[in-house]
């Protein structure tokens, strides 16, 4: 038996899942599991040591 | 009913952050991997005082260009070290595609030990669709 998960990886590498037809705690908890999978979890991204200045996209990720 | 969930990508999987170097091109023979971080070079040859266990070296990165390097951290993600000569072609752009073969290539390693299954994938203006289902019956479904 399945359940139908979709997921998008758009161009910045952000991980999208839709999870379709489970409803409530068991759908907490199989998100749970497709992010313990994908160990993407941590609100952080590559950033660059040499730049002075950081672009806007990574200061965005500590506001 | 859906539920949606957005996660922010972090590059944590040594394997999966050199299967995404080999998919844009810095397979295994244009990069050099070192357990203990190893200084980097300027396009000169010189030492750099930054380090990286995980480097493309300059001759592979492209004409005058210092040595690309991910860091490991210690909260064990990876930092990319981009001169900033070289941040014009490997720019915000690059990292992107970088997290998203990452990404790609994550999800694919960990999706079957986590009793998941990928169904179909194809790609759509720059993006890439997975359809997965669950080996468990153990979330309701």
């Amino acid at each position: 038996m399945s359940a139908p998960i979709s997921i998008r990886i758009d161009k910045d590498g952000n991980v999208h899942f839709e999870v379709h037809g489970v409803e409530g705690p068991s759908c907490e908890k199989l998100t749970e599991a497709l992010i313990r999978a994908t160990g993407a979890e941590v609100e952080k991204s590559l950033n660059e040591e040499y730049a002075l200045e950081r672009p806007d996209y990574i200061q965005n990720f500590n506001e | 009913m859906s539920h949606y969930t957005k996660v922010r990508t972090t590059i944590k999987s040594e394997t999966a952050l050199l299967q995404a170097l080999a998919d844009l091109g810095f397979g295994p023979t244009k990069i050099k991997q070192s357990k203990e971080a190893q200084q980097l070079e300027g396009f000169q040859g010189d030492l750099r005082e930054q380090t990286a266990e995980i480097i493309i070296p300059r001759r592979h990165v492209q004409s005058s260009a210092n040595d690309i390097g991910f860091k490991l951290q210690e909260d064990g993600t990876y930092e990319a070290i981009i001169s900033d000569y070289d941040k014009v072609k490997y720019n915000k752009d690059w990292l992107g595609k970088l997290t998203q073969r990452y990404a790609y290539n994550n999800l694919k390693n960990e999706l079957s030990d986590g009793g998941f299954f990928i169904e179909s994938e194809s790609e759509e203006k720059g993006e890439i669709l997975m359809q997965v289902g669950t080996l468990s019956t153990g979330f309701g479904v």
